[in-house]
């Protein structure tokens, strides 16, 4: 054999050598997925970014969080079909009413709820209790968890932030100490008191991290709780090897669940997909998931046109243009018989102005009248097309599409290229060449040099800003740019070191208040990176978030925007589109607006995937 | 400086002639001369140089911004290919009709809207039609590449030689400081090069960057400036040590004590004495340093830390071309590599004839 091999080599030139070997190789793979699959359903995909871990209350990132959908059940949840996404009970009995004019919400555990098995609970079976919420609340102001989402509930609940006050004071973090707006009513009743109303607290708890944890696990692992997250949800973490590879496996003891098709939209294909293929049935079906973090965009569209993942989510960019050209499959897809489905994601980006800043900021008409016209001077539709490739449309108002308060009818013509306008604005206020320097400056005569920070590394980051210097110069307005470090970028941006800048937000919730928090002025220095006071927007905002959603609160949403639109504190961006392609064999796959993964309600026509890949 | 170096041959050992004669420039050229490669390079140079003060002063790729085609518009003679890129730039979205929002009761340039309009009436604008094909295909936003390949050159061989000039200028500095006094401000400056070769070099490059960045009166001097600088602070502690070894070599020979004997100052005989002696050795690491820079250049940009977003390098067109060679535009990367490897090997051919003309006895 090794003869004849050696003489075979000897005789083959490197080309069908590497072939040879690419086959050798791709048969042992092969047969392994064929051994594994032929007893279990299972699923392999990437994810565009490494996880950091699954202790839920101390992660933020949007992959982790994401896995911890599965380990966890936070109290509520979305309708898996229902969109707009609609808060529905997921381990409580109903979806609390705001009680006391929106500053208390009870919530009652539904009995009967068991974690996964650990050698933490001693052999013994762990129900859910109420307790286990209270504790994982606690947990997220807990100055050792550093949690990135402690200010969830910071001058939230009452007593809350006098506990924790008390708690630095005597140096220790008392878990056992009662705080006097979370109060455990009986073994499965929770209760909130807040000190001011607001309606977006329920949304909290659907949040992936906003979940109950037991004490006894976290204690037994404390040195490591991110390699150890027990829950109460469909499936248990496997095998971990960080940042390379993630295997979940059905949690044996978990209870099940069912497909709701109440608010299924008959139109949607995908929607008629997933009743087709999980009504009736007991979810999960998945028996293991295999995630692999790859970072590098090519390598993870590779590995998906091998047929090695089940599915690609969020394809980049670069590659689009050759899955589906014009928006529609390449025939090499239609042959593979492979579905796309796109999604807006309940995002925007955006171009801040800093209105602390001599130059672009301030609220009289000529400072107004000034940024009005740089946004009017600035093409987004080459933004959209060139630097997005045309996997994003232009935003019309801050509250992106798929969060509730977005208004398809709102469009903002301030914020619409017009040179001529641009022009005449800045002509109009006296913003002309007074030096002859052949630049713009400013009515006062001093020179206007703007400056862009972007952030480096990152071509994207780059184009933004070129983008800028040109459309500028194009209106006769001097812009340099800067580039610095992700992480100075968010420095600088929180203290105000910044004229203009480019960013973005996804929604923690699908509310538009989380969106507009944004420009809320005593949110200065927290999240209000443009540094906007406008007490007009201030008070409506306050007011909105003491009404529940409803006509009412649309409309100072509505308001609020078009102060946005009005004072231009913003240059709005895009809303990126994201592109999934799925193999044949996927079953009821449906991308979420806001849970990040869809392991829960899949299934896998397992004999279809492995005549694929016996191809 | 000639008129030293005429002076100097009879006592110097790198001139090898007694007789009244060509100095050692003049062989040296005619060394050059009989070497066909160095010739051939030397042209190409020059060519390149050429081509530098061209775009620099406006004579070639003037218009290198111009955006004249369409997004990556097609090379001229693949004029009929499919470019999937540029019909998404072209399509019209049928987006419905949406009845602008109305801001005039809060808008605080509503009492001006009536003259806004008849402003913006009187601005005329013309929108040229854009080229389905540029010469040599063009980058995303339509310019030619070709342009800016030229533009780019100017750029990043305006970086290399200047970066190298003050690289030598710093290195000669302090080796000749350093190897012909010796002693204490040898230590010192010993340990300063220590200091500095101590450091990874990208990483000296980042901590530079940083020191620039920082600086107020320093960020005046952003862009192509900053990048010299950075460069020839980083680089110049090769030339150092090899302008070292060459003073302490010469600091003992005959002429420059002969020099000392009839009274000439120590700086007279650092640098009219010594230095046109091992000036071969200075010209040579300055077209070394040029070819190093102009790839250290690639590499800042590439990092973003080079030339700004409204200038052109070849780095930074290398770092665009990375994302378009998946999607088949293979053309930006063509120019800039292109380019650059003939500008890079032409220098290094040109380095290397120089040091076997310069220094006949290394052959």
């Amino acid at each position: 054999m090794g003869n004849m091999h050696r003489m075979i080599l000897q005789k083959l030139n490197i080309a069908v050598m590497a072939r040879v070997a690419i086959a050798l190789f791709l048969a042992t793979v092969l047969a392994q997925h064929v051994a594994v699959a032929a007893e279990k359903k299972v699923l392999k995909i990437a994810f565009r970014a490494a996880e950091t871990g699954f202790d839920p209350q101390r992660i933020e990132d949007r992959y982790s969080v994401g896995i911890c959908e599965n380990f966890f059940d936070s109290l509520l949840t979305y309708d898996w079909l229902a969109l707009p996404v609609k808060l529905v009970p997921q381990i409580v009995d109903k979806v609390p009413e705001g009680e006391e004019g929106g500053t208390r919400f009870t919530f009652h555990l539904k009995p009967g709820i068991f974690f996964a098995d650990d050698p933490a609970f001693n052999g013994k079976r762990r129900e859910l209790v109420a307790k286990d919420m209270e504790y994982a609340i606690k947990r997220f102001r807990d100055p050792v968890n550093r949690s990135p989402y402690s200010w969830l509930f910071e001058d939230k609940i009452v007593g809350f932030d006098e506990f924790v006050d008390a708690a630095k004071k005597n140096d220790k973090y008392d878990y056992d100490k009662p705080i006097e707006g979370i109060q455990v009513l009986d073994k499965y009743t929770i209760s909130f008191k807040l000190r001011a109303p607001d309606y977006n607290f329920l949304y909290f708890f659907a949040m992936p991290i906003v979940v109950p944890v037991a004490r006894e696990v976290i204690e037994t692992y404390a040195a490591d709780t991110m390699a150890h997250p027990v829950g109460t949800g469909p499936y248990i973490l496997k095998e971990w090897v960080r940042r390379s590879k993630i295997v979940l496996e059905r949690n044996p003891g978990y209870r099940g669940h069912v497909l709701n098709t109440q608010y299924a939209n008959p139109d949607d294909p995908w929607d008629n997909d997933a009743v087709k293929a999980l009504t009736g049935k007991r979810l999960p079906l998945i028996d293991r998931i295999e995630i692999s973090p790859i970072e590098e965009e090519q390598p993870r569209f590779l590995a998906f046109m091998n047929r090695e993942h089940d599915y690609i989510e969020e394809t980049p960019f670069a590659f689009i243009s050759q899955l589906l050209p014009l928006g529609k499959l390449a025939p090499a897809m239609l042959k593979r018989q492979v579905r796309v489905q796109r999604t807006e994601e309940p995002e925007i980006t955006w171009d801040a102005f800093n209105m602390d800043d001599p130059i672009v900021g301030g609220y009289k008409p000529e400072n107004v009248a000034f940024r009005r016209a740089l946004i009017l001077a600035h093409d987004r539709s080459q933004e959209v097309n060139i630097i997005r490739r045309g996997q994003a449309s232009a935003t019309m108002s801050p509250i992106p599409p798929g969060v509730v308060g977005y208004d398809p009818n709102f469009k903002a013509e301030d914020q619409e290229y017009n040179l001529p306008r641009a022009k005449a604005l800045l002509d109009m206020f006296g913003y002309v060449d007074k030096d002859g320097d052949g630049w713009r400056d400013m009515p006062d005569g001093r020179p206007i040099i703007l400056q862009f920070k972007y952030r480096a590394n990152e071509q994207e980051g780059r184009q933004i800003a070129e983008l800028w210097v040109k459309c500028m110069s194009a209106i006769g307005i001097r812009m340099t740019t800067v580039a610095v470090q992700f992480a100075d970028l968010l420095k600088d941006r929180k203290v105000g070191k910044f004229q203009m800048s480019n960013l973005a937000w996804i929604a923690d919730y699908p509310d538009g208040q989380n969106f507009l928090q944004l420009l809320y002025g005593p949110n200065t220095n927290i999240s209000n990176d443009a540094r906007f006071k406008l007490p007009e927007y201030d008070r409506l905002y306050s007011a909105a978030l003491k009404l529940p959603d409803g006509p009412e609160r649309s409309k100072l949403y509505r308001e609020m925007n078009r102060l946005i639109v009005a004072y231009a504190p913003w240059r709005l961006g895009v809303n990126r589109t994201f592109s999934q392609f799925i193999n044949p064999w996927v079953l009821g796959y449906k991308k979420h607006p806001i849970l990040y993964t869809a392991f829960k309600y899949l299934d896998i026509d397992v004999p279809a995937q492995q005549a694929s890949l016996e191809q | 400086m000639s008129a030293a170096f005429m002076n100097t041959p009879s006592t110097a050992p790198a001139a090898p002639l007694h007789q009244p004669s060509p100095g050692l420039w003049m062989l040296a050229w005619r060394r050059l001369k009989h070497d066909k490669v160095g010739m051939v390079s030397l042209a190409v140079v020059i060519i390149f140089l050429l081509m530098m003060v061209g775009s620099y002063t406006g004579l070639i790729a003037k218009n290198w911004s111009k955006e004249a085609g369409v997004s990556y518009a097609n090379p001229s003679f693949m004029a009929g290919a499919e470019n999937l890129e540029a019909v998404r730039t072209k399509a019209d979205p049928n987006a419905i009709k949406i009845e602008p929002v109305d801001l005039s009761d809060i808008d605080p340039l509503a009492p001006r809207y009536k003259e806004w309009a008849e402003r913006t009436a009187k601005i005329k604008t013309t929108e040229t039609p854009r080229a389905e094909t540029l010469p040599f295909g063009g980058d995303k936003w339509g310019r030619d590449v070709l342009q800016k390949a030229i533009k780019g050159a100017e750029t990043s061989i305006f970086v290399g030689l200047f970066a190298a000039l003050f690289a030598v200028f710093i290195g000669t500095t302090l080796g000749a400081i350093s190897g012909y006094m010796g002693g204490k401000i040898g230590d010192l400056l010993e340990w300063f090069y220590n200091v500095f070769t101590s450091i990874p070099y990208i990483l000296l490059i980042l901590a530079f960057a940083a020191v620039f960045a920082s600086s107020p009166q320093l960020a005046a001097y952003k862009g192509v400036p900053m990048v010299v600088a950075i460069l020839a602070f980083t680089g110049w502690t090769g030339i150092y040590r090899l302008i070292r070894s060459e003073y302490i070599k010469h600091a003992s020979r005959e002429y420059v004590k002969a020099a000392q004997a009839i009274g000439a100052s120590n700086s007279r005989r650092m640098f009219v004495h010594i230095l046109p002696n091992v000036s071969h050795v200075c010209l040579v690491q300055l077209s070394q340093h040029v070819v190093q820079f102009i790839k250290a250049e690639v590499i800042l940009s590439y990092l973003g830390l080079g030339v700004p977003v409204d200038s052109v390098s070849w780095g930074t067109m290398l770092a665009e071309a990375q994302s378009e060679l998946v999607i088949g535009k293979w053309w930006q990367l063509a120019a800039a590599g292109i380019s650059m490897a003939i500008l890079v090997t032409a220098f290094s051919m040109l380095t290397d004839s120089l040091r076997d003309a310069l220094d006949p006895k290394i052959k």
